[in-house]
């Protein structure tokens, strides 16, 4: 079976995320991210638009147009970015639960310290 | 007067964006002055602002470069991408090796390793041919002990030889070695002098 998850560079992963929601423009992904990331990711636009440009290759975002805003460009979840995060999520998911499971995080986060 | 001449930040970053190929610059260049402009206007204080830009001018180059190299290619890296830094890693590392290799090898023949034996050493010394022979080299070589002197820092070990000269060992730390014993040594044999019957080796160190 071909490997669908885990394949993200973390900054791809972080846009997807934040476009779970909602449209949104550069600034609002990039807030957004570092929402997300609890402050430990704070994109430039540089690197932002190099990930998006990425992104709209693999089709896994979409440009949309805004009569409201004209001055900016939003960007959305494509189909098959939608089966993309949710598989890369199920991965992850799959892994908090072995953490879990093995007590990993209990280690990590001191309860055995 | 002065203000109206002095650029907009909008202005500064819209030059820097030059960095990028003009592909990508055409299609993301005034969006990504927009949204440089709307991190401005939404950051309050002096210092956000000041971090903001001190992230966007690291990043710039990092990101501009990696444009350049992909050249509109995906860096999820695609299989030539990935034989290439393959390629490129590997023949760093025959490079590295080939030198380390050619380096050690140089360095062997500069200090020269020679394993003599004792008798041949102290004649070296009285056939005046010591320094050219040996003086480059190492001297490696093992010999009974007939003498032991202890001195407060350092040992004084003479070897037995068939000829009437002896070999005597400075030993720079106190050295517990008994008479009678075979003892393997390393020697600098630039740090030799001429004793009445034979020769003197400095800072010798038991192989």
């Amino acid at each position: 079976m071909k490997r669908q998850y885990n394949q993200l560079p973390q900054v791809a992963f972080s846009i997807l995320l934040a476009l779970s929601l909602r449209e949104r423009h550069g600034y609002e992904i990039i807030k957004q991210v570092t929402e997300d990331s609890n402050g430990k990711i704070n994109l430039s636009p540089g690197a932002l638009y190099t990930s998006i440009r990425q992104l709209l290759e693999h089709q896994l975002i979409q440009e949309v147009w805004r009569e409201d805003d004209t001055r900016r460009r939003y960007y959305c979840l494509s189909k098959k970015g939608k089966t993309v995060l949710g598989a890369e999520m199920d991965y992850y998911q799959n892994t908090v639960a072995l953490a879990r499971q093995r007590q990993i995080l209990e280690i990590t986060h001191g309860v055995y310290a | 007067m002065g203000s109206t001449l002095k650029p907009k930040p909008t202005d500064v970053y819209g030059a820097l964006i030059h960095m990028y190929p003009p592909s990508f610059r055409k299609h993301y260049g005034v969006t990504m002055v927009q949204t440089f402009d709307d991190m401005l206007e939404a950051e309050v204080n002096r210092t956000g602002r000041w971090l903001i830009w001190i992230r966007a001018l690291l990043d710039l180059p990092l990101s501009a470069a990696k444009e350049h190299i992909t050249n509109g290619e995906n860096i999820f890296m695609n299989r030539v991408t990935k034989l290439i830094l393959i390629g490129a890693l590997a023949a760093i590392l025959i490079v590295g090796l080939g030198a380390f290799w050619f380096g050690t090898l140089r360095a062997r023949q500069n200090v020269g390793i020679v394993r003599v034996g004792v008798a041949e050493v102290a004649n070296a010394m009285q056939q005046d041919r010591f320094y050219a022979d040996y003086g480059d080299t190492v001297l490696l070589f093992s010999g009974k002990v007939s003498t032991v002197k202890q001195g407060d820092k350092a040992t004084l070990v003479t070897f037995v030889t068939d000829r009437p000269y002896s070999v005597i060992c400075q030993f720079p730390t106190n050295q517990t070695v008994k008479v009678g014993q075979t003892l393997s040594v390393a020697a600098p044999g630039g740090n030799a002098d001429r004793q009445p019957h034979g020769v003197l080796l400095h800072n010798c160190l038991e192989n």
